[in-house]
């Protein structure tokens, strides 16, 4: 790669799209997960329910039962809800009824092996995005208009080559993208 | 130099995550082992909040006999099977005032209860379902389900689907020779 050279060159402009969409997405979780009314007594109930498996179902939720288990379920959060009891505290309730009790919890709590599956996907997404960061920090699109005399270069080393190679059958147009010749990284991309 | 080109490390990557996954997963106690009792082995049994549709009011904190509490529909059929052996126990132990059956409803209606105590028997105390809040405070998901309980109010024994005079004796048995009461 040639960027070591455009890199001095870099303008801090470039750094304000990223600037702005990181405000925008941070004002837009801000706003949705703390702005609002706090749940009324109704809403955590239902969430609750949503929550909790029925449990004399195979996998309905309480919300989704007619059961008569998942209708004690669903008179007990209403209860504990009424008296003050967190979210927590009611799902722990439940779990310590029955036999195998943390296996109603449709929800996995955020402890022990349930985290995993709370931790992978944030881990992915910061995997992810480092990837693309890395990938695309070179990416110049501004910087690389070709010229006339990047054109005459590739023109020359293509006409080099088939001399060369005459038998090779490349034709000229074979890498007719912006950049002219294939970059090693992108036939490196292919492999996988 | 010698560098691994990006799409290399990201496979060795997948393939690290993938690994530690089966080690972790093939590590775990498989979920056959792990056997299904219930939570109130060896606890305080929980109180019965429902009102007596039958019998006398009960009050499980304060008894000095062994308990067997019930939980039954008029509509299950094992409930039905298991009525007799229930009454049998009930009536061995009337004698000698050292055990007691009470029974708690579970999603039925009164008048079937009735109707199911009068065809089949049984007079001890019957509680209805208090909105099956009983049931869930003692976990019970399905009927017949029965908790024997010692006189010191601790659960000793959990039964599904059935259970029988000579069960609930060789408990009883079993843990007056343990602990020598």
């Amino acid at each position: 790669m040639t960027s070591t050279a455009s890199k001095g060159s870099r303008s801090t402009v470039g750094w304000w799209p990223w600037v702005l969409m990181a405000v925008v997405v941070v004002a837009l979780l801000a706003v949705g997960s703390l702005g609002g009314d706090p749940p009324t007594l109704e809403e955590r109930a239902q969430n609750l329910e949503e929550s909790i498996r029925c449990p004399s179902c195979a996998s309905q939720s309480v919300a989704n039962s007619d059961a008569p288990s998942a209708e004690a379920v669903r008179v007990l959060i209403a209860e504990r809800l009424e008296a003050g009891d967190s979210n927590e505290e009611i799902r722990d309730y439940v779990a310590s009824r029955y036999p195998n009790g943390r296996q109603l919890l449709l929800d996995p709590t955020g402890e022990g092996f349930g985290a995993l599956v709370w931790a992978l996907p944030v881990v992915a997404v910061i995997v992810a995005v480092a990837a693309l960061v890395r990938r695309f920090g070179d990416w110049r699109p501004g910087e690389l208009q070709a010229t006339e005399e990047d054109r005459d270069l590739v023109a020359a080393a293509l006409a080099r080559r088939g001399e060369a190679g005459a038998d090779g059958g490349n034709g000229p147009d074979g890498g007719s993208g912006p950049y002219g010749a294939p970059s090693v990284d992108a036939a490196g991309g292919d492999e996988s | 130099m010698g560098r691994l080109p990006s799409s290399r490390v990201a496979a060795i990557a997948v393939g690290v995550v993938v690994a530690l996954l089966v080690v972790l997963l093939a590590t775990r106690e498989p979920a056959a082992d792990r056997k299904s009792t219930s939570q109130l082995i060896g606890q305080q049994a929980p109180a019965i909040g429902g009102e007596p549709l039958l019998g006398d009011p009960f009050d499980i904190g304060a008894t000095d006999r062994w308990v067997v509490v019930n939980f039954f529909a008029s509509w299950c059929v094992p409930c039905v099977e298991e009525h007799p052996e229930l009454v049998a126990f009930s009536e061995e132990h009337a004698e000698t005032g050292d055990a007691r059956v009470v029974s708690v409803v579970y999603s039925d209606k009164e008048e079937d209860v009735l109707d199911f105590f009068g065809r089949f028997g049984g007079d001890w105390t019957v509680f209805d379902s208090d909105q099956g809040r009983t049931a869930l405070d003692w976990g019970v998901a399905r009927v017949p389900e029965s908790y024997l309980v010692a006189p010191t109010g601790v659960v000793v024994a959990w039964f599904v689907s059935g259970v029988t005079q000579t069960e609930l004796n060789a408990v009883i048995d079993r843990y007056t020779q343990e602990t020598g009461s």
